[in-house]
């Protein structure tokens, strides 16, 4: 039974949880749905890539499964790995056990080949720690499955996802073909720090998310901190703006708008003067020379 | 509507947005699910689909107005036909539009003045897009006949609807194919010029004097384009069963077994990564392409493990250091200015690569990839391709990039093809496509 009726429908619960779902993104998230593709989203740090997947987990009510990529992940990481300290504990307080099952044995081979019809005790899904794709695989309930920041992966990487993300099977030697019941509804997200190969894009429904205008942000700042009056918040909605167009070395993404908006009504802070810049501004701009560079320049 | 989609499709690919027939297929069931009356859904909905990275964007909303101008979507413009339409739109996404007035309003009724992207219709505005005129009959029908086919589809159980849209996919095939074929001057539509509108100056003609706008764009393309063909290397030591004990890897494998290393893991030998030497031609209009392929290089500088830069008209000069110091505008000021490196004089190709070779011989090595830029035109000195032998045969791989074209080489006083035999791979260089072409070689392993 799908998630959501239509496009509007996604959108205003998404809304309801505080979650500002422009047309393009509701779009995208619907398709991806219906279409059982993965959603690709892509766009600078900090504009609410990683929020879409969980305020989606949340309105669903499915359980958000995440797998954080980092240079150098392998597939072991993304999928399981054996509790080898488990089966070490477990066979060591069987040893009785094991020795009646062995005593009548002959010869070493007939030992050998008891031991192997049990074999599959000890490579049971008992002793299996499955990491968030398998755990996506052999979820019994629907589940939302986010794999952030994968622009930091590399190329072999990417080929395992994309031969994963297609059937959503899953081998493991000593237990065989594992096949995922409920497909999950699958999220990457990407800095776009480097070009994804072709082939996991070609797979994905595609959604670009960038900056937001001065009105909608401000609307999420009025949304998100609530104590801000609407005046000081489209001042400040202004002022990132601006800041942003000087072209600073880290320009400010809308959580770190938020984080400075907090600030601001931390520091009661009326109107934007030098003073309350100067006390506040470490919460928007997170390079020193940037701070400078802006309260030299006296951006209004 | 279903040959107005191939056609799009086929359209993008020509502008250099690769959409392959999964994509296309995938659109097609993408629009079984939107409500095709309404244009915006439409477009936000094929996008999403069709466009995989952020730079075709505008091409995409380029041609989709283009294809679906005459897409009339929810605006009631009370015409006898419209609400015919209207009826035949039936029950999928019904409400939408008519009842609603302005264009923008959704299925649930509430406007939504927080639009942030571009759209051809804003509330309040009589959306352009779809063209003051009534929708034509034409459109109408094809409309319909979508809405129809796609509701049959859905109707239709299981297997039913799997050949249905075996057959949307067929006609959609059939169609790609048929536009494929068609000349540019048939069709309705406008027909798209064969450039690639993704990046307008792809096949600009670096050769020619250009203006400064232009050679700027020209620059930032290039930047997009390292930026693209930067890639990541994921690990620095090739894993091997002997040499050096690989202590992350031992103790990482031990992590697994109660932290005891129970086997050693050896490393060998660093992936290397290579160094790059470049030889640029700056004599006369070979100098408006070098310039070019000197920016790709200083922005890929971070993808080798060393890089040098030559200069050479009829003698050689060394410019890393100049690369390395500056910005490289100011770089290329120095370069056009600068005494030491104002090479007068006719092309020497033999001279200039003797003194090179000579003078940089030791720093040649198996690691080096070596990129020589010239149109090979030598005024009938000696070619001295044995030098260009000796080199090619210390360095990984010698890749001459040459401004002409392919028809011009050899002609008059070029010697390429003395040259070329000791050449990994020579490459026509004069646009950004080609440009690309060659820092991807550059790059390969």
């Amino acid at each position: 039974m799908a998630p959501f009726d239509s496009v509007e429908d996604l959108s205003r619960r998404l809304e309801e949880a505080d979650y500002f779902c422009d047309e393009p993104s509701a779009t995208a998230v619907f398709l991806a749905e219906r279409l059982g593709r993965p959603l690709l989203v892509e766009g600078p740090p900090g504009v609410g890539k990683t929020e879409i997947a969980k305020t989606l987990a949340g309105v669903t009510s499915r359980r958000l499964l995440r797998l954080q990529c980092y240079e150098g992940i392998d597939e072991s990481r993304a999928l399981y790995e054996w509790e080898y300290s488990k089966q070490l504990l477990y066979t060591q307080m069987l040893k009785e056990r094991i020795g009646g099952l062995l005593e009548n044995a002959q010869t070493l081979e007939e030992a050998v080949e008891r031991l192997d019809e049990q074999g599959g005790a000890f490579f049971s899904r008992s002793f299996l720690l499955p990491r968030p794709l398998l755990e996506a695989v052999l979820a019994d309930e629907p589940v939302v499955l986010l794999i952030d920041e994968v622009d930091r992966s590399d190329e072999e990487f990417e080929a395992f996802l994309l031969e994963t993300l297609g059937e959503f099977q899953v081998t493991v030697p000593e237990l065989g073909t594992l096949q995922a019941v409920h497909r999950p509804l699958t999220i990457l997200t990407s800095n776009a720090s480097r070009t994804l190969s072709e082939a996991l894009r070609r797979r994905c429904i595609y959604l670009h998310i960038d900056y937001p205008d001065t009105e909608q942000e401000a609307r999420i700042v009025r949304r998100k901190v609530p104590g801000i009056s609407r005046h000081l918040a489209e001042e400040a909605v202004r002022f990132v703006d601006r800041v942003r167009q000087l072209g600073v070395r880290k320009p400010p993404s809308i959580s770190e708008t938020l984080d400075w908006a907090l600030a601001l009504v931390v520091l009661n802070a009326g109107a934007l003067d030098r003073a309350v810049l100067v006390a506040s501004l470490s919460a928007l701009l997170k390079d020193k020379e940037d701070i400078e560079r802006v309260l030299r320049q006296g951006v209004r | 509507m279903i040959e107005s989609l191939s056609q799009f499709v086929a359209d993008l690919r020509r502008a250099g947005v690769r959409v392959s027939v999964a994509e296309t297929a995938d659109a097609l069931q993408a629009l079984r699910h939107l409500p095709l009356a309404r244009r915006e859904a439409v477009r936000l909905g094929l996008r999403s689909v069709l466009v995989k990275e952020q730079r075709h964007a505008v091409v995409f909303e380029r041609l989709f107005a283009q294809h679906f101008s005459a897409y009339a979507g929810s605006v009631s413009v009370g015409s006898g036909e419209e609400s015919e339409a209207e009826k035949s739109a039936g029950g999928s996404q019904g409400g939408v539009g008519s009842g609603a007035g302005q264009g923008e309003a959704t299925a649930s009724g509430a406007p939504r003045p927080d639009q942030t992207e571009v759209d051809e219709s804003r509330p309040g505005e009589q959306p352009s897009g779809y063209g003051e005129k009534a929708e034509s009959e034409n459109d109408a029908e094809k409309r319909g006949d979508l809405q129809a086919e796609t509701e049959q589809a859905d109707g239709e159980e299981g297997k039913d609807g799997e050949a249905e849209l075996v057959r949307l996919l067929e006609s959609v095939r059939v169609g790609l194919d048929r536009s494929a074929q068609e000349t540019p001057s048939s069709g309705a539509q406008n027909q798209v010029p064969e450039s690639d509108g993704a990046d307008p100056h792809v096949r600009t003609d670096l050769r020619r004097p250009l203006p400064p706008d232009t050679t700027d764009d020209l620059y930032e393309a290039i930047d997009a384009l390292a930026e693209r063909l930067a890639t990541r290397q994921s690990r620095r030591y090739r894993a091997s069963k002997r040499g050096a004990v690989d202590l992350k890897r031992t103790v990482h494998s031990g992590l697994r077994r109660v932290g005891q290393p129970s086997t050693l893991k050896y490393r060998r030998r660093r992936i290397e990564r290579r160094r790059l030497v470049v030889l640029c031609d700056i004599s006369g209009s070979v100098y408006r392409v070098s310039r070019f392929f000197l920016k790709l290089v200083y922005q890929l500088q971070e993808q080798f493990g060393g890089t040098r830069s030559f200069v050479f008209v009829d003698r050689t000069v060394e410019t890393t250091a100049l690369f390395e110091d500056e910005s490289f505008s100011a770089a290329l000021q120095h370069l056009e200015k600068d005494r030491q490196f104002n090479l007068f004089g006719r092309s020497d190709y033999g001279r200039a690569l003797y003194q090179f070779y000579t003078d940089e011989l030791p720093s040649l090595s198996r690691r080096t990839v070596l990129a020589v830029l010239g149109d090979a035109r030598n005024n009938r000195f000696e070619p001295l391709e044995w030098v260009l032998e000796e080199a090619a045969r210390r360095v990984h791989t010698l890749l001459w990039l040459n401004p002409d074209e392919r028809r011009e080489w050899d002609r008059d006083d070029s010697v390429i093809s003395t040259y070329a035999p000791y050449c990994t791979r020579v490459l026509e260089c004069q646009n950004l496509r080609q440009l690309e072409e060659a820092g991807r070689l550059l790059l390969r392993d």
